[in-house]
């Protein structure tokens, strides 16, 4: 059956002569008859009202074709979205009351891009600027947030919670307790294509949306209801994307539509950089409590895990990020765990879905908090982790099910299929001693750490191929699972159709993520096309080859929609080794190894790629990356130059490593790769750096100035990563924020010296 | 205003304004191997050779470049460079990648070539990649100067 075999075999992407020659046409490059393009009017404040829009200037330009302002842009509807806050049942896509800084108020179409902006620019505003909280402590500190004019919690019923044994018991016979706060800055994805929309407006009444969606068939159902019109109206077609990570659900597509409908023309809006940042989706900037109770012989006994999260200007996919936060907490199999997700609202720019959602925040955490509590018992960080790390057949913990209406998260029965995060710790201790030296004079440091994520999101994932076999040999593929770009899945589509139907990779055309011909797929996301559109192409091959053989004649189609009954989780361990310059602080990170629990290798190259690529942005995550904001809420990272984005010579040859493994629920053997590489990397980087220093770094980005304050004894608050400021207007009376955050501990623990070990823990938990 | 070049020996033809770049002129002119990805000049994207040199055209003002003779990245797509990055994994979404293969043209036309790894890591640094993570690119950047030099060894 399997002449060709590509499946396992290093394979170059189907279109990469492609890419390297430039042809390959992107959403900008697209040549539509009539197109006009957009630009977006975008509020300078963090929080204001719209007094009063002037559009006549900008109407007066030639190649202006139309203003629009939030009286023509009806709101989405969305109560029917499962987990949001019920407060706000609408969302506009032009505001009336700005939330943040960058926050769309009027659109501007016109022939020219340059003519667009211009006019955009033109476009007088009148703003009452309101009372802003525009970093996260400020959130946390306030009791009443500004625009809700309730609690500052994105969740009305406060936090998303799991609770699993006696942890106050468990806290209080404990013999050890060991308690953190860590932060993690905002930071973006930085897709390197623009982020951007194309709508065309057609005969029938109805949009065709072009767009880098993760997920064309959800944006489908979300723009038909919106416009009040039936589902086969709205056609979606995600192109060629450059990047994706999550970071392209910007809600662009609702400007352009308005646009397109208002000039019954195709229109196309693309972001400049700067605006990128203010209008993409952010990682949630976080601020993570951890206790840890440990017996007497180092068992862990229980955990806590109080995780607050900055949703920025409106609530986008939040309550399904912070629950990802539980997977740190699930690797460590520990009796008795309590997590709080806090949800809050800011006037920062809207977080959402980036690559890790939501996990990487809370694994730097653990895995931060794992390494000082091993450093101040005495006892091998290794032999800790293997104690209690989840092994196949244990409960995953982190995966349930969400009571929507109380945010309470009950623990299912779903156990972990294959595990083989003991053969990654193997594979990184193997590994370690072969990482650079430091160069003379410099401190040198190593550090490890693991990561768990998932390979969907199981029972919701669903995934439709459409395969024909034609008479002359050649196979058409259709998936509704969209390719974000870098992440290989036509070509990992194709490899598996060849495999199966015994043809030629050459001789198989791909076609992905196009909602017209209703092959329903639930999304690129959650590291999950080759495990569940695979799947889905697998099971249409089989059928396919029986029709084959029954002696059905050529060509057959068949449709097969998979729907998965699990997510498996990939797991890694990551090591690192790092130099630090004392006199200045700079650091940097000399080797790393990520030794992955992929299940089974598809294709060895591009698997090894999606590591690479991900461990890279884990660096950024760990030393560089930051979105900064000035005291008065506004974004001044404008450009890639502001932005820690790593260059080549920025980050080492990173040694990947699979371990051998075989994921049973999938009938090829495969999880999911696209996140994994992520997960340990700043953990890793972190615990080099405390081994370097003798200082544990809590707040990520770890800056020069964070790590050389600390080495220099000065205490470096975690909040640095964001300022700490708040503007308001005169005549509001609000809340004065809580001077000091009760969690704030010392920032900076010399590790060298005894950590604070309570041994007699009070029962006070949150 | 009107504005000509020839790129990749074919002449185009564009209506700009004034202050255009370069970038914007050559999107205009829908020439697609040129990818404005940062347009300050930062991230190597939109890379493009002006008498055998690399310039990056979001921030080249297009009417210095009137009717010039420019080089994208589709003239050296059968190129070795770009052969050798597709073989090492070396891109992922490809919107860096036109950019990357004029820069690596470019050094491997340099009067010293690099010659290592640790060498070209050091001197790509005018472009960034988001996907890769560079190990997988930087080989395959290697071996395509590599094959590049020989070939043109074997030519002289």
């Amino acid at each position: 059956m399997t002449r060709v075999g590509h499946v396992g075999a290093a394979t170059p992407l189907l279109d990469g002569r492609a890419k390297a020659g430039g042809s390959l046409p992107y959403l900008v490059d697209l040549d539509v008859p009539g197109l006009v393009h957009g630009a977006v009017v975008r509020c300078p404040h963090p929080h204001a009202q719209v007094r009063r829009i002037d559009a006549s200037k900008a109407l007066s330009m030639p190649g202006v074709l139309a203003v629009i302002t939030p009286d023509d842009a009806p709101p989405r509807d969305i109560a029917g979205e499962a987990f949001y806050d019920t407060r706000i049942s609408q969302r506009p896509v032009l505001f009336t009351e700005p939330t943040w800084s960058g926050a769309p108020v009027a659109a501007v179409v016109a022939t020219t891009a340059a003519v667009a902006r211009r006019a955009a620019a033109a476009v007088a505003v009148t703003y009452t600027p309101l009372h802003a909280v525009i970093d996260l402590p400020t959130a946390i500190a306030d009791e009443i947030h500004a625009f809700t004019g309730r609690s500052n919690h994105a969740l009305p019923f406060g936090p998303v919670h799991l609770d699993l044994g006696d942890t106050d018991e468990a806290f209080a016979n404990a013999a050890h307790v060991f308690e953190d706060t860590f932060t993690t800055a905002t930071v973006q994805a930085a897709a390197l294509e623009p982020y951007g929309a194309l709508v065309i407006p057609e005969a029938d009444g109805g949009l065709t949306v072009i767009k880098g969606t993760p997920a064309p068939f959800l944006l489908r159902e979300q723009i038909a209801t919106w416009l009040g019109v039936d589902e086969s109206l709205v056609r979606v077609q995600c192109p060629n994307v450059g990047g994706g990570f999550g970071s392209r659900m910007d809600d662009l597509e609702y400007i352009a539509a308005l646009l397109a409908r208002r000039v019954d023309r195709p229109v196309r809006v693309v972001l400049g950089r700067g605006e990128g940042f203010v209008a993409g989706r952010v990682r949630h900037g976080a601020r993570l409590h951890i206790r840890s109770a440990l017996d007497s012989a180092g068992r862990l006994v229980g955990r806590e895990l109080t995780a607050w999260y900055d949703v920025g200007g409106h609530l986008d996919l939040g309550p399904y990020v912070i629950l990802r936060a539980l997977r740190p907490l699930a690797l460590y199999r520990t009796p008795n765990i309590r997590f709080r997700g806090h949800l809050l609202y800011s006037n920062r720019p809207v977080s959402g879905a980036t690559r890790g959602f939501g996990n990487p925040q809370a694994t730097f955490a653990v895995e931060s908090h794992n390494d000082r509590i091993c450093r101040a018992l005495g006892v091998d960080l290794d032999h800790f982790r293997r104690k209690h790390l989840l092994r196949a057949g244990d409960i995953n913990v982190s995966l349930g099910r969400v009571d929507t209406t109380t945010g309470r998260f009950m623990t299912g029965k779903g156990t972990v299929s294959s595990c083989e995060i003991s053969a990654c710790l193997d594979a990184v201790a193997e590994a370690l001693p072969t990482l650079a030296e430091a160069p003379a004079g410099h401190l040198r440091g190593v550090g490890t750490a693991c990561g768990m994520h998932t390979t969907g999101k199981g029972r919701k994932e669903v995934s439709t191929a459409a395969i024909t076999l034609h008479a002359n040999g050649t196979v058409t593929l259709k998936s509704g699972a969209p390719d974000q770009g870098g992440t290989g899945v036509a070509t990992t589509l194709a490899m598996i159709a060849a495999d199966a139907l015994d043809v030629a990779l050459e001789s198989i055309t791909v076609e992905l993520g196009d909602t017209r011909d209703g092959l329903h797929d639930s999304g690129a996301h959650a590291s999950g096309r080759t495990y569940v559109a695979g799947e889905a192409v697998v099971r249409a091959c089989a059928e396919l080859n029986a029709r084959r053989e029954s002696g059905e004649p050529l060509p057959i189609t068949v449709t097969y929609r998979h729907k998965p009954s699990s997510n498996a989780p990939p797991f890694a361990a990551c090591g690192a080794a790092v130099s630090i310059d004392p006199q200045t602080g700079v650091t940097r990170v000399l080797g790393l190894v990520v030794a992955v629990d992929i299940g089974r290798v598809l294709n060895p190259m591009h698997a090894r790629g999606q590591v690479l690529g991900a461990a890279v942005q884990g660096i950024g995550f760990a030393l560089y990356e930051r979105l900064d904001f000035d005291a008065d809420g506004r974004l001044f990272t404008r450009g890639l130059r502001d932005y820690g984005v790593c260059r080549a010579a920025d980050v080492p040859d990173i040694d990947v490593r699979f371990v051998p493994s075989h994921e049973p629920t999938h009938p090829l053997g495969v999880k999911g790769v696209g996140e994994i590489g992520l997960m340990a990397v700043a953990p890793a980087i972190a615990n080099a750096v405390a081994n370097a220093t003798g200082c544990r770094i809590r707040g990520l980005p770890m800056t020069p100035e964070s790590i050389w304050s600390a080495l220099n004894g000065y205490s470096h608050p975690p909040e640095a990563a964001c300022f700490r400021a708040t503007t308001r207007s005169a005549d509001q009376k609000v809340p004065s924020p809580v001077g000091s955050f009760p969690l704030d501990r010392g920032a900076v623990c010399q590790d060298k010296t005894p950590a604070p070990l309570l041994d007699a823990p009070s029962a006070k938990t949150r | 205003m009107r504005w000509t070049a020839t790129v990749d020996g074919t002449e185009v033809v564009a209506e700009i304004e004034a202050n255009a770049t370069l970038a914007e002129a050559l999107q205009l002119a829908g020439v697609v191997a040129v990818k404005i990805a940062c347009a300050e000049g930062t991230c190597g994207a939109c890379s493009v050779l002006v008498d055998g040199h690399r310039r990056l055209s979001c921030v080249a003002p297009a009417m210095r470049l009137l009717g010039a003779r420019l080089q994208t990245a589709a003239s050296l797509s059968d190129g070795p460079i770009a052969a050798a990055l597709v073989a090492s994994g070396g891109l992922h979404c490809g919107f860096c990648t036109p950019g990357m293969v004029v820069a690596l043209h470019d050094l491997a036309q340099a009067e010293r070539p690099p010659k290592s790894v640790e060498e070209l890591r050091q001197r790509l640094d005018a472009n960034i990649c988001r996907c890769t993570g560079y190990s997988q690119l930087l080989q395959g950047g290697l071996a395509g100067i590599d094959a590049m030099i020989r070939q043109k060894g074997q030519q002289t």
